[in-house]
């Protein structure tokens, strides 16, 4: 009996789980501070940086270097050899950016990539990151992404008014 | 040692893991439940071949090639690579054989809950098609180089 009442309650953990990683799933979790966002404090950065954009202060900096952007925002997929999700990422940001040219897609291989990896905590491919040129991290998304998420993430990261 | 990437890689219908983690959830929590250690060297052996010879020679996955046929079950909704459900296979090779060995000298406590990682992983990937070993590969890879 005791092990029945075991069994159940790794089921019932699993699905718990189940239900945290589905919430998470695909969902871009942005760091850039909006404007609008109902925080309830005052923007730490914007009117002090230089910055084109207004981030909160995570960086890549990193990441900008060893892409090398040729435009101003750089989303960079992590993959693996043999993913299968990985390429329906590709194809969910290929959509995101058609029509943009201000956005570049870069795919790292994280076993070719393990120091950037590693020190961005990537844990599964794909996990994609939106980067500024400027080496600030805008926004992270591990699993297949949102296209619509990914397209308000574009949207809330246009460039500031100089 | 990474294996080499074939420019072709097998692919396997996506049903193939789930249905095998059906059965893997079933024969686990059976030889749990009636703590048969007999029963868990049987899935230990099925881990083994998948893991070992591919997923080709599979056992479960022969299983799930049989109900296909029988119950004619139509093409591959989707296929995927190999790779990630022969590593999730290692991965529960290591785990139920590391269980099977604690329940073996008398730990069982340690044995049983090893093996109940793998019920709770299996149990997922059946219900909900997440595969924990999968999203592992990845991980995998930055471990292995990471020791270099």
């Amino acid at each position: 009996m005791d092990r029945v009442l075991v069994l159940l309650f790794v089921i019932g953990a699993t699905a718990v789980f189940s239900a945290w990683w589905k919430a998470r799933d695909g969902r871009v979790r942005g760091t850039v501070d909006r404007p609008d966002a109902d925080h309830g404090r005052p923007d730490p950065v914007a009117g002090s940086s230089t910055s084109r954009w207004s981030t909160l202060p995570v960086e890549a900096a990193d990441l900008a270097a060893a892409v090398a952007p040729s435009t101003p925002l750089v989303f960079v997929e992590f993959t693996a050899p043999n993913c299968r999700p990985c390429v329906a990422t590709r194809e969910v940001l290929e959509r995101a950016v058609a029509g943009r040219d201000d956005v570049g897609i870069v795919a790292l291989d994280v076993a070719e990539a393990l120091d950037l990896a590693r020190s961005h905590r990537v844990m599964r491919a794909p996990t994609t990151l939106l980067i500024t040129d400027e080496g600030h991290l805008l926004g992270r998304v591990s699993g297949v992404p949102r296209e619509d998420e990914l397209l308000s993430l574009l949207d809330s990261t246009a460039p500031q008014p100089a | 040692m990474p294996e080499p990437t074939s420019p072709t890689p097998l692919m396997i219908d996506v049903r193939g893991p789930r249905f095998s983690a059906a059965l893997t959830f079933l024969v686990l929590a059976t030889a749990y439940l009636t703590q048969s250690a007999a029963v868990l060297a049987v899935q230990v052996v099925v881990f083994a071949v998948a893991a070992i010879a591919g997923l080709r020679w599979s056992p479960y996955g022969n299983v799930f090639r049989f109900v296909k046929r029988r119950f004619d079950l139509g093409p591959p909704p989707e296929t995927e690579p190999e790779a990630g459900p022969r590593f999730s296979q290692v991965m529960g090779l290591i785990f139920s054989g590391a269980g099977l060995a604690a329940v073996l000298v008398g730990a069982s406590t340690l044995g049983w809950g090893l093996v109940l990682v793998v019920v709770a992983l299996s149990g997922l990937l059946a219900a909900t098609g997440i595969c924990v070993g999968c999203e592992m590969y990845a991980v995998g890879q930055r471990l292995r180089g990471g020791t270099a």
